[in-house]
C-alpha cells in the first residue's frame, strides 16, 4: 500500500532554519567589514585615474574592421566552447539530476540511497570551480579544446543536476496522484507528469546557465584556451582599454542574444 | 468496445463491499466502522457536510488509504491484496475535484494517461512524442464532447472542460468502479449539471459502477440511484434517491452548537 501522506517538504522547519542561516550570514558579513583596513583607503591614488581611463573606453570601444573581425572570431570560439560545455553539462546533469531527485526509485530506501549517491557526485563536480577544472585538465590533457569543454561541462553538470533534481521534486502532487491512480508506475508518472511539469523551469534555468557558460568560457581564455578571454588578456597587457571594451561588448551582445532566444523558447513552452 | 474489465472479477460479487471499515488518524476517528455494499452498475451519491468523511471513504475504496479496521473488496477482491498499479487501476478509477490534469500536456496526452497502467515503458515513452491508442482517446473525447480541444494544453481549458477531460481519461482507463470526489464543486450550476449528467451517462453505458461525493442534493436526486448521507464519520442514512426526505437532509446538515463548530 502506498503511503497515506503526501511527502511533506517540512516548510515550517525550513523557514526557521532559513532565519538562522540569514543571521549567521549577516554576522559573517559584519565580521568581514571589520576585517578590512579602512585607513588605507579603498582606492589607490593612481587607481582613480585608471578607473576614468577604463570607463572612458567603455563608451568608445575600438571599432576598426580588423579588430571587429578578431572579436567575431574570438566570440565564435567562446560560443562554441560554451555550447559544447553545456552539452557535456546536460549529459551529466540530466541523468544524475533524475536520480538525485529520487523520483524514480521503487522504494523509500532506494530513493534515499539514490538521492545520497547522486547528490554526492554532483556536489563534487560543482564544488570545484571551472577555472580550477581547467587548470587540472590542461595539466592532464594539455591545451586542447577538449580541456576547455570538459572544464565547463563538469561543474556546470553538477549545478544543472542539482537544480533539475529540485525542480523535478517540487511539482504539484495532485496530477501525479491522478496518474498513479490510473495505474502508472513511477517511471511513467515521471514521463507523463513530473517531466512535463518541470520542463519549462528546467529549460529556462538551462538558458540562464548558457549565459553563465558564455561568461565562463570567456574567462577560460585566461588559462590559454583562446576565445574572448584570451583577447581581453592581451589587450589588458597592452593597456589598450578601447580594445578591451570591444571584446567585452562582444560578450554582452552574446549574452543578450541568448536572453532573446531563451524568452522565445520560454514563451512557446509556457502552459 | 469500451467495456469494463468484467473478466477480472467474479460475476455476482458486489462491485464495492466495505465490511466493518473504519479510519482513524492518530486520535481522531474520521470514519466509524461502517458496512456498505454497492451492486454493479449502481450509481451512489455520497452527501454530507464538509469534514464528514466523504473523501476519506472514497480514498479507502480507491485503495489510496488503508482502513484502520475492516476490509474493502472490489468485485470480491480485497483491495489490500492488490498491487498498486495496473491491477488496481483495472478495478477502480477516480476523478477528483480539480487540479488533476497535467497542465503542460495536451488534452490528448492527458486522456491517454489513462492507458499508462496498460502500456509498457517503451510504449509510454514513444507515446509522449507519437501518441499510441489515439482512436481510443478520440472516442472518449467525442463522448465527453471536447474532441476539438484534443491538441490544446490542459492548462488553457475552463474548469468544465477540464472535468470532461478527466472523465475521458477514466473512460480509457476502463475500471469497473468509477469514483468521483466532488467532481463539479468548482463549476457553476449549469456546467455542474451537464458534467454530472455526462458522468452518469457514460459510466452507465460502459456498465461501470459510480460512487460520487457531491454537494448538490438536487443533482444527487436527479442522477443517482441511491444516496448515502454521512455526518461526523457516521452513515446517517442510506436510501434510494427517490425516497429522500427534507427532514433527513435537515438532520444531516443541521449546524451543531457553536462549541463544536470552533
Ligand atoms: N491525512 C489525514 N490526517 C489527519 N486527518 C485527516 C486526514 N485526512 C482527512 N482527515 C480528517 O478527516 C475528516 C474527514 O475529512 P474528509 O474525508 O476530507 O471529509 P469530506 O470529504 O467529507 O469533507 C476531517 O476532519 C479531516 O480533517
Ligand atoms: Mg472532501
Amino acid at each position: 500500500m502506498r503511503s497515506e501522506y503526501p511527502i511533506s517538504r517540512g516548510r515550517p522547519r525550513a523557514i526557521e532554519s532559513r532565519r538562522t542561516i540569514t543571521l549567521i550570514l549577516l554576522g559573517a558579513f559584519a565580521l568581514s567589514l571589520l576585517g578590512i583596513d579602512w585607513s588605507e583607503g579603498v582606492f589607490r591614488p593612481r587607481g582613480v585615474s585608471a578607473i576614468g581611463e577604463t570607463l572612458g573606453a567603455f563608451i568608445r570601444p575600438d571599432l576598426s574592421p580588423d579588430l571587429l573581425r578578431t572579436a567575431a572570431a574570438a566570440a565564435w570560439q567562446t560560443a562554441v566552447y560554451a555550447v559544447a560545455g553545456l552539452t557535456v553539462a546536460l549529459l551529466i546533469g540530466i541523468p544524475l539530476g533524475v536520480v538525485a531527485s529520487g523520483t524514480i526509485a521503487r522504494s523509500r530506501l532506494g530513493a534515499v540511497t539514490q538521492i545520497g549517491a547522486a547528490r554526492a557526485v554532483l556536489a563534487f563536480f560543482r564544488a570545484i570551480h571551472e577555472l580550477v577544472w581547467a587548470l587540472l585538465l590542461v595539466a592532464a590533457i594539455g591545451l586542447s579544446p577538449m580541456a576547455a569543454v570538459l572544464a565547463l561541462g563538469i561543474p556546470y553538470g553538477g549545478i544543472l543536476g542539482r537544480i533539475y533534481s529540485e525542480l523535478l521534486q517540487d511539482v504539484p502532487q495532485a496530477p501525479l496522484d491522478a496518474l498513479r491512480r490510473s495505474g502508472a508506475s513511477e517511471w511513467r508518472v515521471f514521463l507523463f507528469g513530473r517531466l512535463p511539469m518541470a520542463l519549462p523551469d528546467m529549460v529556462s534555468y538551462t538558458f540562464y546557465r548558457l549565459e553563465c557558460g558564455i561568461r565562463s568560457a570567456a574567462v577560460l581564455g585566461w588559462v590559454g584556451l583562446g576565445g574572448l578571454g584570451f583577447q581581453v588578456q592581451i589587450a589588458l597587457e597592452d593597456l589598450a582599454y578601447s580594445r578591451v571594451w570591444t571584446f567585452l561588448w562582444a560578450l554582452v551582445v552574446m549574452v543578450v542574444l541568448v536572453d532573446l532566444w531563451s524568452s522565445q523558447v520560454r514563451r512557446r513552452l509556457a502552459p | 468496445m469500451l467495456r469494463a474489465n468484467s473478466a477480472l472479477s467474479s460475476s455476482n460479487a458486489p462491485a464495492v463491499l466495505l465490511d466493518g471499515v473504519s479510519k482513524r488518524y492518530d486520535e481522531a476517528t474520521v470514519l466509524a466502522p461502517l458496512s456498505l455494499a454497492v451492486e454493479p452498475g449502481e450509481r451512489v451519491a455520497l452527501i454530507g457536510p464538509s469534514g464528514a468523511g466523504k473523501t476519506t471513504l472514497l480514498r479507502l475504496i480507491a485503495g489510496a488509504v488503508a482502513p484502520s479496521t475492516g476490509c474493502v473488496e472490489l468485485r470480491g477482491r480485497n483491495v489490500a491484496s492488490l498491487r498498486p498499479g495496473r491491477e488496481l487501476a483495472r478495478l477502480v478509477g477516480m476523478i477528483a475535484q480539480q487540479f488533476d490534469l497535467v497542465p503542460n500536456l495536451s488534452v490528448l496526452h492527458n486522456v491517454l494517461a489513462g492507458r499508462l497502467g496498460e502500456w509498457s515503458f517503451g510504449r509510454s515513452l514513444l507515446s509522449l512524442v507519437w501518441p499510441r491508442d489515439q482512436r481510443l482517446a478520440f472516442e472518449a473525447l467525442e463522448r465527453v464532447g471536447v474532441t476539438h480541444l484534443a491538441h490544446q494544453r490542459a492548462a488553457r481549458l475552463s474548469g468544465g472542460e477540464q472535468q470532461r477531460v478527466a472523465i475521458a481519461r477514466v473512460l480509457v482507463q476502463r475500471p469497473t468502479v468509477v469514483l468521483a470526489d466532488e467532481p463539479v464543486a468548482s463549476l457553476d450550476r449549469a456546467r455542474a449539471r451537464e458534467v454530472v449528467r455526462l458522468l452518469t451517462d457514460v459510466t452507465e453505458e460502459q456498465g461501470e459502477t459510480l460512487v460520487a461525493s457531491i454537494h448538490s442534493i438536487d443533482l444527487a436526486r436527479e442522477f443517482f440511484d441511491r444516496i448515502v448521507g454521512l455526518r461526523n464519520g457516521l452513515v446517517q442514512f442510506d436510501v434510494p434517491a427517490f425516497s429522500i426526505r427534507d427532514r433527513m437532509l435537515e438532520d444531516l446538515y443541521e449546524i451543531e452548537g457553536l462549541r463544536s463548530e470552533v
